[in-house]
This record gives C-alpha cells, structure tokens and sequence, in this order.
C-alpha cells in the first residue's frame, strides 16, 4: 500500500509544483485565473446615483426641471418648489420657478435673460411675477413702533418688469429698469388705522422706472473677501390709478472689505441709506417702505420690524477664515428708520451684535447661520446669502 | 486558489490513505498539517528571482472605455475612503529586492539606467511637434479649468493644445513641461509634451467639430468660439499664443488610473493598486513637485497592442497645476499645505481661535513671477510629510516609510543639473525666475531625502563578493542628509528555501562596509540581517538580504526592509 500513497502524493503534487517553477509562472497562473472572472469596468451603483443627482440642471446649470429652495418673499420663512431651465445661444435662458413657503405663502416667476450680449458688455432680462403673500408684518411708521402693534397683511402683486444693464468699463455696471407692479392687499383684522398703514387695503397700480450706477469690484457679487461696492439708484414710483402714493427714492449703499494676513481675517463694512420724496399730498405705501428688521439689515428684530419713509443701517464685521469654505463673523448692526432724513440720530440707533458661520463656496454663499442680540432679545438667522 | 485547492486535495488523500492503512487518528491530522503547512511555506525564491518585469501575460481583449466621475472621486475619497481597509501593508507589487518591476505604470529609470540632463530633457519626446500645414480641431475644450482644442496635424496625429492665462506666459506650459520631464524620469509613463506658437489662421475646425461652452447646450463649433476659447489665454504681441502640444498617447483610451482595487476587464491587473508601491510613492513625487492635482482624472489608461497582444498601460498627464501654477492663475497659498477639504477637528480649532489659529502658508513669504506663478521663497523647512494633494487616495493613504524610502531613492538619483535641464525645456523667458524654479525643485528634493532617507534603516545595495566580503551603502549618510552610523551588527544565518526557515550562525560587526563573511556551513543561500549599532532608532531595525550561491559567488536574490 505504501507505493501506492507515495503514488498519490506524487501524482497530487506534481501539476502544483509545475506551476510554480518561476516566479512568471506563479504571477501567470494568478492572472490566467482572473482572466476567468472578467468583469467590465464600469462606475459602480453609488456613482451612477451620484451621477445622477450631479447632472440634475439644479448644479449643473443644464436644461430641464429642478428643485428649488429659497424665500418666496421676505419674511415668510423658508421656501420651496420647482423650476424649469432652457438655455439658447450666447448665454441666454429661458428659467420658470414656482414655490410655496412654509406660512403658504406661493410665488410663480419667469424670467428670459441675455447676459452676455455685445461681448458681455450688454445684459437684458424681462421677467413676470406674480406673488402671494401671507402675513406680512407692519408695526407701524417709526422707530418707536410698539412690537405689540404688529398688523399683518397679505400682500399681492404681479410684476413684469425688464432691465438693461450696460458695462461701459471694467466694474462698472449702468442699469436702467422699469417695472409694470398692479398689486392689492388685505387685512383679516386690522390693527392699524388707514392713516398708520398708509397704501394698505387698496388696489394699487405702480409704474416704476430706476436708475442704477454702480461700481463693483468684488471678486464676485456672492461672495467675496476684499474690493467694494458703491451704488445709488434713483426710482421714480408712478402710482397710475389716481391714488397719493407716488413718490421718488433714493438709495445709496457702500460695502467695503478690507482683508488681512492674506485674508485669513477680514474687516467688512456696509452702510446703506434710502430716501424717499412723496409728490406733494402723497405718501409712501406700507408695502414699497424701506424697512429695517431681517436676516440682512438689523438682524436681532424680527422681519420688518422698523419702517418708516426713510431708513439708514451700518454693519461692521469682523470675520475670520477657519475653512476655506466657513466663513465665521463678529457683527454689530446700528440703524434707524425716521419720517423725515433730518431725524436722523445715532443716540436713536438700534443696534444689535451677534455671531455667525457662513458656508460658501468661491463665489457663492451657501447658508448663513447667525444668531443675534438686540433689546427685543436674541433671534436666529438661517439665510442662503451674503449679508452684505 | 488553484493551489489552495490542490493542497487541500492532497491533504485529504493523504488521510484518507492512512486512514485506509489503519493509522492512528492523531497521524492522519499531523500528516494533513505537514501539507497545509508546505503550502504556506512555498519556496522564497524561484530562479527568476527578482524579476524586474512585471508579467502581462494574458491578452487584453475586452477592456470597455470607462471614464470615472471627478466629482464622484471626490466625494468617495473625502468620506468613503475606498481600498483595503487594513493600513500599514508592505506594497505587494514588489519584487524580491523589495523593488518595483517594470511594468504598465512605472519603468525603473532613476537610480537603474544612466540618465543625463540630455536625457531628462527630452524625457519621453520622439519628434519636434505637431507636422507643420493646417491643424484641424476636432474638439473644443471649454469645460475644465483651462481653455484648450484637440487637433489634427498634417500628419493626422492628433495634438492636445493648451494654453497660459492672460498676464500668466509660460506659467502653466511651463510647468506642465518641468513636471512632465521630471516624473518621467522618476520612471512613470508620461506623453510626449512640446512648447509651440499657435497661428489662429493656420486653425481650421472640422465640420463635426462640437463645443459645450458653459451655459449652453453642445452644438457645432464656429469661428467666434476661438475667438472666445483664445479671448481667455495670454496672447503674444505678434498675435500668436505660446502652447503646449501634448501628443495623444498611443492605442485607445479605456479609463483613468484608479488608486485602489484593481481594473475588472484587465486580466494582467491582479494587485489591488493601493498596494502597488509606485502609486503610492507617487505622493512622494507629486509632493516633490507640488503637483496637488495628482488625481485620478489626470492620467489616462490606454490598450495598446504589439505584436498581436493586448494591454493596458497606464500614464501620468496633465501638470498644469504643478510647481507655482494653478492653470489658470498662480498656485494659491494653501495648495500642497491643505486638502480640497481641510481637516474637520483644523476647522473647529480655528473657529475656535477667533482666526489667531493661523496657517502657516497664509504668513510665509512667497516668490511670484509671470512667468512661473507663486512658490514659497523658502523651502529650508518645507515638510514634505504634510504636503497635500487637492483629494488624497487609497494608494497614498496607504503609504509607509519603506515606499517613501523608495521614492526617495530615485530622488537621490535626479541631479541638479537634470532638474535644471528639465527647467530650461519649460522656456520659461525669465532667466531669474527659471533660476529660482530650479532651486526651489532642488530644495525640495533635499528636504524630501532628508525627511524619507533616515525615517527607515537606510541600508541599500549589499553585495557579496567570491571572497566573502559584504559591501552596502547607508543611503542617507551618502546623501549626506544623516551622520554616518557609528557601526553595523550582521546576522549570518543559512538560509532554507524550500522551509523557508533560517539558522542563525554567527553575528559579526564593523564598523563600515565592507564586512568579512563568518566560516559558514555550506547552504545554497545565506541570509544577512544588517543594522546599524547607534544613529537614529530605525535603523536598528536590520534590512534583510538573501544571497544565493552561484559559480562565481553570491547573487542578491531578496532584500527586505521594514518600516
């Protein structure tokens, strides 16, 4: 029996060590065993899903549906919905949004642009909107308002509207706008007497026409750590039905950056003043009043907070750059709405200071998270754009 | 497996013929164990050993064009990290000298062929540019970060064109030339680069030419599409454009390189690449060159055929975001200091500190010139161990001293005459700053040694000679980046091949190379454990070397060094 074994093991070891002469062979043998179980190369379930959701027109800018999240009307808290992309030639796009907010406030806006017309130094846009919203909130005129006084009103206008904007140089942007806005609002339960919510509960009919100067030197208007921008606009609100709301406004605004230690920090300032005329016998409509109260302007008071027919805010920031994505901010808001621009007074200023992180990308900001303190307490600001 | 089966088979014949002879329980389990125990202790070394040639010995037949997703890569490397889950593996592609063997990535060139500043300096070049008459694009590039075309010469080679940035001449092209010379003659497959003037009127666009510019839908090329692809690259007075022509690799594109598992239609490709030692050591040259866009996306996998057989060979490209440029401007201050995405417990600190938490590339002092973007002015206390790429990858994260120890090892072998032939082909046209680039690659090539050369034992080269004398090299102290050691200690032990086992015979010790050989029974091989006695602590840790007797003497046939 013992030939026999020495026979087998022989016989069993034999193809393993012919295999296995040189080490070409043993790496052979491994390969010809693969070339066995072929399989084709290709992306794998996760990418195809990522794929997906990457190609969608909402990031890549391509033709077709896409969700959409953003405010349907300030102060109405978070919205969201659809929208539609088709592009044409030279840059220019056809975009349809439709969103509902949280407080069932609803939008549906169109808009045809043409950015990069004459070699870019042209850009022309026509849009139609039509927008209600739920539960404005207006205190009253003044910077004294009682925030017990809040009245609310929805509010309903339909805009079409077009703008041209010519760039004769380098940062330099000249538009000229006009705006066709019928618009009605309704109370449920007054608060406020016509004569304190002036333009509230009628039928209104504006022709607005503006003119715009500005001179951008912002890497890009979305985000951004050094240059400025300094614009006034002029506007000329034409109410056709007869009614005292006609009026002119001004508006000038700066925002300056300074960065340091190659912008590890940046010290960021924005003042912005709006002036508004009334024709003789006129006044200013609640809906169309500068206002101060938002995630932009005094950030501690809640949407609207302060309206009158002339405001002026300046916000200082100091930031620091931990990410080159996170944004964190130091911030301190002063401002004040008065009847007339001569009431001005930095003893009557509200100010507020806070805390914030902003997520962003190159040249887009992406979220703002700022919590803030004033003497109507603390609130939160959740926001998809710059501050300033 | 084949094997694994085998032996298994064996192993039950054996039982089953002992239980047939009637022998006792406990004989037939040893008799099972013997095998199985053969089977993992297969002979060390075949009579190949080492192979400097990586055996492609199946046909490539069906490999299917497969173009991964940047963004995909991204995600998958910054949160997923694909590969081997088990860090700290030795690289598994290497031969038994603890070498990589020519193969479909990498072509031992530093260190193993003669090279020469001549040499570096035409790198992989076989001819002088495209064929002159009319180029012909046949695809505009208007996507990416760099305008670009895709022609066709005279010659109906076809020709990648890119160009500089506006106020930026020679910065990118420059250094996609610099870069492309020097890692291919660290040894990767790189195309064939030339700098040349781009004539718009000698352009002509093919009439299934297509273009995607941003924003728009793909439609067919026109003339005002140059225009606009040209209104985005630096224009020379005279109106023509300096280029970059880079010849399109030979055979048909099938995919990019990936950095972790293996190719599933690439029959040859049996190592999962995490563990191929040259892409891992390939952030060793990418940090060497600050080329951070060392990803997946810049290089490319071709089938090529000869003689009747098919394989994959795979290519470095596109280096337009190396050294000081950044493709379309010069390299900003945190690229090679940070990832695409920093740290998460960086960020929280620096949050943290009000920003007094700085980085040190947002203080340092820097070097810029048009003509080759931004470099830090001082690279005396550059620390090539956290240098980053814009997105890391499994080979790179599985990276050891001994893989790093490697690619130093070539790096020792680039002079400062080759890097500075390899600096002059970029044509830079500002003699200072080409001086400076120079300097500033040679730096870092030091640093790079002093950093990786000491880290692991750095014994290299042992020989035996007839009289038994041990020769070897301390590569570190060679490179003068280490202080010589004090003395060596050598294991002499007979070597079993086919047990795989070694018997201690003697210890010697010196004080250098050479050393004597102790009397030594008579073995086929010998195997020597060399370390250093004193100098930094990892090189008490001994390298092994394997000698095989031959007519003459001995031959080197394994080397192991160990982190």
């Amino acid at each position: 029996m013992k030939p026999l074994l020495l026979l087998i093991v022989v016989l069993t070891l034999a193809p393993a060590a012919a295999a296995q002469s040189t080490r070409v062979d043993t790496i052979a043998e491994q390969q010809a065993e693969k070339a066995g179980q072929l399989g084709v190369e290709g992306p794998s379930k996760a990418e195809k899903i990522v794929r997906q959701v990457l190609l969608s027109p909402l990031l890549t800018g391509g033709d077709g549906l896409y969700p959409w999240f953003g405010s349907v009307y300030a102060g109405t808290g978070m919205g969201g919905g659809v929208g539609f992309l088709k592009r044409f030639e030279n840059a220019s796009y056809f975009n349809v949004q439709s969103g509902i907010s949280f407080n069932n406030s609803m939008v549906m806006r169109g808009t045809f642009a043409a950015p990069e017309l004459w070699r870019g130094m042209l850009q022309m846009d026509a849009n139609v909107q039509w927008l209600d919203a739920r539960g404005v909130s207006f205190y009253g005129y003044g910077q004294d308002s009682s925030k017990a006084a809040r009245d609310r009103y929805d509010f309903n206008p339909v805009e079409l509207s077009t703008n041209v904007t010519i760039k004769p140089m380098r940062h330099v942007f000249v538009t000229g706008s006009y705006a066709y806005v019928p618009m009605d609002t309704e109370r449920g339960s007054p608060v406020l007497t016509p004569e304190e919510a002036p333009g509230l509960d009628r039928d209104l009919t504006f022709h607005t026409s503006r003119a715009t100067i500005a001179y951008d030197w912002r890497p890009a208007p979305g985000y951004s750590t050094r240059g400025g921008f300094y614009r006034a606009s002029f506007e000329r609100n034409f109410e056709s039905t007869g009614q005292p709301f006609s009026f002119n406004l001004q508006e000038y605004e700066v925002v300056q950056q300074l960065p340091l230690v190659r912008e590890q920090f940046v010290l960021a300032g924005h003042a912005l003043m709006t002036l508004t005329q009334p024709d003789a016998g006129h006044d200013v409509p609640v809906m169309l009043a500068p206002f101060l109260g938002s995630g932009s302007t005094l950030r501690a008071f809640g949407n609207r907070r302060f309206a009158d027919r002339n405001r002026v805010l300046f916000t200082g920031e100091y930031r620091w750059r931990p990410s080159r994505y996170v944004d964190m901010a130091l911030f301190l808001d002063a401002g004040q709405v008065a009847a007339d621009r001569h009431q001005f007074d930095t003893r009557e200023f509200d100010v507020d200071w806070g805390i914030g992180a902003r997520f962003h990308g190159p040249n887009f900001n992406a979220l703002r998270l700022e919590v803030s303190r004033g003497r109507e307490g603390f609130r939160m600001t959740f926001a998809g754009s710059q501050p300033f | 497996m084949t094997q694994t089966r085998t032996s298994l088979l064996l192993a039950l014949v054996i039982a089953l013929s002992s239980l047939s002879l009637g022998a006792p329980f406990d004989s037939y389990v040893g008799a099972s164990a013997v095998v199985l125990a053969q089977d993992k202790q297969t002979r060390r070394f075949f009579p190949d050993d080492p192979i400097w040639r990586e055996p492609m010995t199946q046909d490539v037949k069906n490999a299917v064009k497969y173009e991964p997703d940047l963004a995909y890569q991204t995600i998958e490397n910054l949160f997923w990290r694909p590969g081997d889950k088990v860090l700290g593996q030795r690289a598994k592609n290497v031969n038994t000298v603890d070498e990589v063997p020519d193969g479909s990535y990498f072509v031992n060139r530093a260190g193993r062929m003669p090279l020469t500043p001549a040499i570096v300096a035409r790198a992989s070049n076989t001819g002088n540019g495209p064929a002159p008459g009319k180029w012909i694009i046949v695809e505009g590039k208007s996507d990416g970060v760099t305008p670009g075309f895709t022609i066709r010469d005279s010659a109906k080679q076809l020709w990648f064109v890119k160009f500089d940035p506006p106020g930026w001449r020679a910065m990118a092209t420059g250094s996609e030339i610099v870069a492309a010379k020097l890692f291919w003659a660290a040894g990767y497959h790189t195309a064939e680069y030339y700098i040349g003037q781009l004539v718009p009127s000698n352009l002509v666009i093919d009439k299934d030419t297509k273009i995607e510019p941003p924003g728009e839908m793909k439609r067919p090329m026109n003339q005002a599409d140059i225009m606009w692809l040209l209104g985005r690259a630096d224009r020379d007075p005279d109106g023509s454009y300096r280029v970059i022509f880079s010849k399109a690799a030979p055979g048909r594109p099938v995919g990019r390189i990936k950095f972790h598992g293996t190719r599933a239609d690439d029959p040859n490709d049996i190592i999962p690449h995490e563990h191929r030692r040259e892409l891992r050591g390939y952030f060793v040259f990418a940090a060497w060159l600050n080329h951070v866009d060392a990803k997946g996306i810049n290089s490319l996998s071709a089938l090529i055929t000869e003689n009747g057989r098919s394989f994959i060979r795979n290519y470095l490209l596109d280096f337009g975001s190396a050294l000081g440029s950044a493709a379309v401007g010069p390299r900003e201050g945190w690229e090679g200091y940070e990832a695409l995405v920093e740290e998460p417990g960086e960020i929280g600190k620096r949050a943290l500190s009000l920003g007094f938490n700085i980085p040190v590339w947002r203080t340092q002092d820097y070097f810029e010139s048009p003509a080759i973007g931004r470099l830090p002015r001082d690279h005396s206390k550059w620390n090539p161990e956290e240098w980053w790429p814009h997105i890391t990858n499994a080979a790179f994260r599985h990276m050891r001293p001994d893989d790093n120890f490697w690619a130093a090892m070539k790096l020792a072998a680039i002079s400062d005459e080759m890097i500075r032939a390899a600096v002059a082909e970029g044509k830079f046209g500002d003699a200072a700053s080409e001086q400076f680039l120079a300097k500033a690659i040679s730096d870092r090539r030091l640093r790079i040694l002093q950093t990786f050369l000491p880290k692991v034992n750095p014994i290299v080269d042992p020989v035996l000679d007839q009289n038994g004398r041990l020769s070897f090299r301390n590569a570190a102290s060679d490179a003068a980046v280490a202080d010589r050691a004090p003395g060596y200690r050598a294991l002499w032990y007979t070597f079993d091949n086919n047990t795989n086992r070694a018997t201690l015979v003697a210890t010697t010790e010196g004080t250098q190379s050479p050393m004597v050989m102790p009397a030594m029974p008579q073995s086929e091989y010998i195997q020597v454990d060399l370390a250093a006695i004193g100098g930094p602590q990892a090189w008490t840790k001994p390298v092994s070397a394997y000698f095989r007797r031959n007519s003459g003497g001995w031959t080197l046939v394994g080397f192991e060094r160990q982190p």
